[in-house]
């Protein structure tokens, strides 16, 4: 796994490469690589397909627009661009003053076997499927309290205090659920975190 | 200190930006001290990215690449062959290649036996030439890995022109786009060829199709890694590229030149 995601980082720093000399293709095959992954992120911090739509379309324009701005040095394509969703659909949350519903924290259930469309190169979707699995796997160790707190922090932009006033848990306790929740999933993901 | 706000147990929550602004400024104050905090944080960080992964893919609806690609301004549902194919210039009937930086370079390589000792000479500044700019290239792909950044060469016009280029390699060096800019506008029947050049053999490369201010851009394919070839020149051909320059650069570099 640690080798597929050495040639995927390989393979995104060519496509911004690219991207960055105007290069249209290789626009079109980040945007089919990553459209529905960024999607499930922006949908499951608004809960609107229509809305999350605009959000991955705005962070596309921006990859074309500004994709001189990734730093390599900082993290790979992937992260920059899950977290670029990830922010602006939590500024969005905010702004629009819609309702967090704290029962919808979406983690996949490992068992749903969920697999990207990835450039309809089928080995890539597996692969790609099998990295989620792996993510997937080690979020269903946690225990459910502890996939809250960090659902609510992740998708909702929710600090540790909103978390503790939204659930009525200490906020002593929030912290230290995120806290192991988050060495738990290190741990799992080691060979995924270096 | 209650252990819920020891700055180094909120390492975790700082990755995910669920701490208030004193917590915050607590835990920035342990960062900027600890070489172990930073770790900790990459660390964090990097299952904060994977986090995204643990939720069900979405597919956007049908229309979603053409409403993109419409508001980018770019044509939507085709491949813009301009950029993406890689070169296969034609032969073109074409007029007798005058003496020129071609001729030049080619002489060099067949000089008579008399000739043999500035040849020499030649081929030695060559070589040394090129072990200069392997140097410069393993050291400009060494920087690249430092800060991130995808190396670079740069194309410098020989007649003081506005004009300027750039080839953007890969990490690994294998591939690479070639822009150039601020080209003057090529006569009618014409247009800009990129030439891949290692001693006396020149390669081509794919030819340019400019915008209203002299920018294009290709993606290079050649038959070695990108970063093998020593030096990289544009001329000016017939529409469809040649074979063999036939014409003198306008534009050319190598790894490791400066201006």
């Amino acid at each position: 796994m640690a080798k597929f995601t050495e040639e995927q980082h390989k393979e995104d720093l060519n496509l911004i490469g690219r991207i960055v000399a105007r290069d249209e293709a290789a626009l079109r095959q980040l945007v089919d690589k990553y459209k529905s992954r960024l999607m499930g992120v922006a949908f499951n911090v608004i809960y609107s397909k229509e809305l999350a739509e605009e959000i991955v379309m705005d962070i596309f324009v921006r990859v074309w627009e500004k994709g001189h701005t990734f730093d390599a040095s900082k993290g790979n394509l992937r992260g920059w661009l899950i977290q670029a969703t990830r922010n602006r659909s939590i500024d969005y949350l905010r702004k629009s003053g819609r309702r967090v519903d704290d029962s919808a924290v979406g983690w996949t259930d490992v068992h749903d076997n969920v697999i990207p469309a990835v450039g309809g190169d089928p080995e890539k979707a597996t692969q790609q499927g099998y990295l989620a699995q792996e993510v997937q796997s080690a979020m269903s160790q946690l225990s459910e309290d502890q996939q809250l707190v960090l659902g609510l922090a992740y998708f909702k932009g929710m600090s540790n205090s909103e978390i503790a006033s939204e659930t009525g848990m200490p906020l002593g306790t929030v912290k230290t659920r995120i806290r192991r929740g988050m060495l738990k999933l290190k741990d799992s993901l080691s060979t995924l975190v270096h | 200190m209650d252990e819920s706000n020891d700055p180094k147990e909120l390492i975790a929550s700082y990755a995910l930006g669920s701490l208030d602004a004193e917590e915050t400024a607590a835990v920035e104050k342990l960062l900027a001290e600890s070489h172990s905090a930073r770790q900790e944080l990459a660390q964090y960080q990097q299952v904060s990215d994977l986090l995204g992964l643990a939720v069900p893919a979405v597919e956007p609806s049908d229309s979603f690449e053409d409403r993109l690609f419409s508001r980018l301004g770019l044509e939507a549902g085709h491949e813009p062959a301009a950029v993406a194919q890689p070169a296969a210039p034609r032969p073109q009937q074409v007029a007798e290649p005058k003496p020129s930086f071609w001729g030049q370079l080619s002489d060099l390589f067949a000089r008579p036996a008399w000739q043999m000792a500035g040849g020499l000479a030649m081929v030695m500044l060559l070589f040394g030439s090129g072990f200069l700019m392997t140097q410069n290239r393993q050291m400009s792909n060494e920087l690249a890995q430092i800060d991130g950044t995808l190396p670079t060469l740069q194309l410098f016009s020989s007649e003081n022109l506005a004009a300027t280029g750039m080839i953007v390699l890969s990490m690994d060096g294998i591939n690479g786009t070639a822009i150039i800019d601020r080209m003057p506008v090529a006569p009618d029947g014409h247009e800009y060829q990129l030439w891949l050049m290692n001693g006396s053999d020149v390669e081509p490369g794919p030819t340019f199709s400019l915008n209203d201010v002299g920018y294009g851009a290709r993606w290079v394919v050649s038959e070695q890694p990108l970063d093998s070839y020593e030096r990289f020149a544009v001329t000016l051909e017939p529409t469809g590229g040649s074979l063999e320059p036939t014409t003198d650069p306008v534009l050319q570099g190598a790894f490791g030149d400066r201006r």
